[in-house]
């Protein structure tokens, strides 16, 4: 706790740990700006000290000089060479910020509303509602924050991103994370004490494949029952009836198919099992049931293990 | 010394003549208004002082409890109400201003010296709602919100006020061009006041006007929102680089007369005042107008407050320069300029990294904002404010005080605020949010280097307080007991040391007439040598 920690604590002394995919980019513009200080203060500094030491009074140091108007080139360098700089710097500042301000189309949808405790946020792609946000790695994450009541702040230093929720003028935020971890959260406006920090936790696209079904709605459903959301939710149903009549759907109807042998487009059988469902779930066009067109597309890396199990025993119970 | 120095008058000097508390309450003297307008935001100043350190102590002591956090928040808003509407211009324009500007340009007195008391009232009166109602908050129309309109219509008086009066009083031979840097720098300040305040006043009295007639409460025809935008111009960057317009007007006069040395680009410091307040005014209409969050808005704003730092740095260029093959006496007002000059380089710099755009996203909300705020208000304008206070003291006073108690009055003030802004520039950059009283909730990594980062702080600011109060005392103290002062104890070659000490009612006996400019110093030291041999 002494203040030579300030240094141990932290492996950068001036920003924070970097861990999106925009840190980066705002801390070259951040660092540019602090070496054109840090000269500019130098110099004023140094001039400061060193004139009051050259030319104190009692040094015995007359202006008997008449004074003099100074070099042209000096003046000139003094407002030039600052002012190109600065020209430079505000650019990039726009530059790396209209990257900030806009979020990728197929970002991470993530509502986050303001409470009494904190922050609630609803992913609205996955359906959860969790008190703790959790986002992939590697993935663009968006953030629209409300606040119902009173203006809040919303930051997460790590990130690199800060905003300022207005009531009825929501802000956006977006980041892509770069490393697994828990990061800070800062309700740097209109929190208490106690909920003022919270955690935001960045994880591998495995390790949040599997936070998000075990948070899913439907997480604690048995495999029959999740399996017929599944089957819903990836849109199956769209096509694929669940009895064994067609119902005026244009793919193979599902009921009391699996375990049986399936006749292909080429003459040939096949056993569907689990084998036969996940590839027809990857590939498709691979093995077409006689009398169908290949219109299916791949659902390669949509189907989770759970859905995938959950779709196995959902297709068993069809008759 | 060419000039002679008028010592008789017939109405005795301004402190002592008329005596008597109602001479004091009605006064017309400017001298005396800026006596009130002084003491009034000193008293502020301590307020504010005070509250800045309970609130750092707050932060730094994890345990907490001197707050709630609703109670937090009202003090740090009641303490930035403070120094933005009723210690930066009052104190510099209407206290330092009213004290000396109309002796600089060898003036009897000012223009309008019944308007000049009604500022003072307006900003009393202003204060004392402001103060009662906690500072302003939010939008809604409060005592806090008219208060805070009440002062910005004092500036606005003062500003027509000092306007006229340089315009049409200044004695025969002070051209524009012999006019005290101080004074044209309170030219430029008169500028943007009298093109900004009469907006929010307006904006004000209607909404108060229409409150009395229907006794609606709701907020009226965008008052709230007008002042909500102008504070958070004073706070966005672009208000707090204006506010260096006077801090290097005293810096530029303290720095000349006691490094007896011209002021190294005149023209262009005359120049950089006038451009500051335009971009200024700028600035204030474009975030009042357009408003605080589109795209357009923010890039605007920043771009401004990057065109500010330009004159800002050939400012500080300037009075670098001058100091150049100078011969500098070290006496406490030249403390602290100095001072106050890397105070202000550092704040020049420091408002950057905010206005820049990604940087600012980063840094909004954090203590970041607050060093930089620091940095132009205490840095820059509480240190301009002793340079000029001890600068013109022995003239106005007639006593002298005691250098030592100055020069560590200065050092403390110095050191203080350079641990404590530097702490905040540190953990502002790392995230340290500068509306919070406590870490507790925080990952222990986080709430480990914000503690030690707010530890440091603090006691930086405990440094920078006893530099206040004994920068204080030190005057307090010269004037119940202080040794008489010579009426120019610094050779200043400016007519306001050309008067008696303190100076009369009327200023001078005989209005000066004006040979030179205020800094010849060399010139006139060789007219003088060439005249003893």
């Amino acid at each position: 706790m002494t203040p030579i920690s300030l240094l141990g604590t932290n492996p950068n002394f001036w920003m924070p740990d970097s861990a999106s995919t925009v840190a980066p980019v705002v801390d070259a513009v951040y660092y540019a700006l602090l070496v054109l200080c840090v000269l500019v203060f130098a110099i004023v500094l140094g001039a400061v000290v060193y004139f009051v030491a050259r030319y104190r009074h009692s040094n015995g140091a007359s202006n008997t000089t008449s004074a003099s108007a100074g070099s042209l080139l000096l003046h000139l360098a003094w407002v030039v060479i600052p002012g190109v700089t600065l020209v430079l710097i505000f650019h990039r500042g726009v530059v790396a910020w209209s990257d900030l301000a806009v979020a990728p189309g197929d970002a991470v949808d993530v509502r986050v509303t303001a409470d009494d405790k904190g922050w609630q946020y609803d992913l609205v792609k996955a359906q959860i509602k969790t008190d703790a946000l959790v986002v992939p790695v590697g993935r663009a994450v968006k953030l629209t924050i409300s606040s119902g009541e009173g203006t809040r702040g919303y930051a997460i230093p790590a990130f690199r991103v800060n905003g300022l929720a207005v009531p009825g003028q929501p802000a956006i935020l977006w980041f892509e994370a770069t490393k697994a971890g828990s990061f800070d959260v800062v309700c740097s406006v209109g929190c208490d004490v106690d909920n003022a920090f919270s955690e935001v936790r960045a994880m591998t696209s495995m390790d949040y494949r599997t936070w998000e079904e075990a948070n899913a709605p439907g997480a604690d459903l048995p495999p029959k029952e999740y399996g017929e959301m599944a089957f819903a939710d990836l849109g199956c149903v769209a096509c694929h009836s669940a009895t064994a009549e067609q119902s005026g759907k244009a793919c193979p109807p599902l009921g009391g198919t699996f375990g049986t042998q399936r006749e292909l487009a080429d003459g040939s059988k096949v056993l569907f099992d689990d084998a036969y469902l996940i590839e027809s779930l990857t590939k498709p066009g691979a093995k077409v049931a006689k009398g169908f067109q290949p219109v299916m597309p791949s659902f390669e890396g949509r189907v989770s293990d759970r859905q995938l199990e959950g779709l196995t025993a959902y297709l068993k119970s069809l008759k | 010394m060419t000039s002679h120095h008028q010592t008789t008058s017939a109405t005795g000097s301004f402190l002592s003549s008329p005596a008597g508390l109602a001479s004091w309450v009605g006064a017309s003297d400017h001298k005396r208004i800026g006596v009130l307008y002084l003491a009034t935001s000193l008293l502020f100043l301590a307020v504010a002082v005070l509250l800045g350190l309970a609130l750092r102590l707050e932060v730094a002591t994890a345990s907490g409890g001197m707050f709630s956090a609703e109670g937090f928040r009202e003090v740090l808003s009641l303490r930035t109400s403070l120094l933005v509407f009723l210690v930066a211009t009052p104190a510099l324009v209407g206290g330092l201003g009213n004290m000396v500007l109309p002796q600089m340009i060898g003036a009897q007195g000012v223009k309008f010296p019944g308007l000049n008391r009604l500022s003072y009232y307006a900003y009393l009166v202003g204060g004392v709602l402001l103060v009662a109602d906690g500072g302003v908050r939010g939008g809604d129309l409060s005592a806090g919100v008219v208060g805070a309109s009440l002062a910005g219509f004092s500036g606005f008086l003062l500003g027509v006020n000092f306007l006229a009066t340089l315009h049409l009083m200044r004695a025969p031979g002070v051209c524009w061009t012999r006019v005290p840097m101080f004074a044209w720098s309170i030219y430029a300040v008169s500028v943007l006041n009298v093109l900004l305040a009469p907006l929010l006043g307006l904006a004000t009295a209607l909404a108060v006007a229409v409150h009395l007639w229907t006794g609606s409460e709701a907020p009226l025809l965008g008052v709230g929102p007008v002042l909500v935008d102008h504070v958070g111009w004073f706070q966005g960057g672009a208000a707090l680089y204006v506010l260096a317009i006077p801090v290097v007007g005293i810096v530029s006069d303290v720095v000349a007369v006691h490094a007896r040395r011209r002021l190294a680009g005149y023209h262009a410091l005359a120049f950089c005042c006038l451009t500051m307040a335009m971009l200024g005014s700028l600035s204030w209409s474009q975030s009042v107008i357009v408003g605080g969050a589109s795209v357009q808005a923010l890039a605007a704003r920043s771009f401004v407050t990057f065109l500010l730092v330009v004159p800002a740095l050939v400012m500080i260029g300037a009075l670098v320069a001058t100091l150049h093959r100078s011969s500098i006496r070290l006496s406490t007002p030249m403390w602290y300029a100095l001072a106050c000059l890397i105070m202000l380089t550092a704040g020049v710099l420091v408002g950057l990294f905010p206005a820049t755009l990604a940087v600012g996203v980063h840094l909004g909300a954090t203590a970041f904002g607050r060093a930089f705020e620091s940095y132009m208000l205490m840095g820059g304008v509480v240190l301009a404010l002793f340079a000029g206070l001890y600068h013109w003291w022995p003239q106005l006073t007639g006593r002298l005080y005691d250098d030592k108690a100055g020069h560590w009055g200065c050092l403390l003030l110095f050191v203080g605020f350079s641990v404590a802004f530097f702490s905040d520039l540190v953990m502002g950059s790392q995230g340290m949010p500068a509306g919070v009283s406590g870490f507790g909730s925080a990952s222990p990594e986080m709430a480990d280097l914000f503690l030690n980062g707010a530890l440091v702080a603090v006691s930086g600011a405990c440094l920078a307080a006893a530099g206040f109060f004994l920068a204080l005392a030190t005057l307090v103290r010269s004037m119940l007991s202080g040794a008489t002062a010579e009426a120019n104890p610094w050779n200043g070659e400016s007519l306001e040391w050309r008067t008696a000490s303190p100076p009369p009612t009327e200023n001078f006996v005989e209005v000066p007439v004006c040979e030179h400019g205020p800094y010849e110093f060399e010139e006139l030291e060789d007219l003088q040598r060439g005249a003893a041999s």
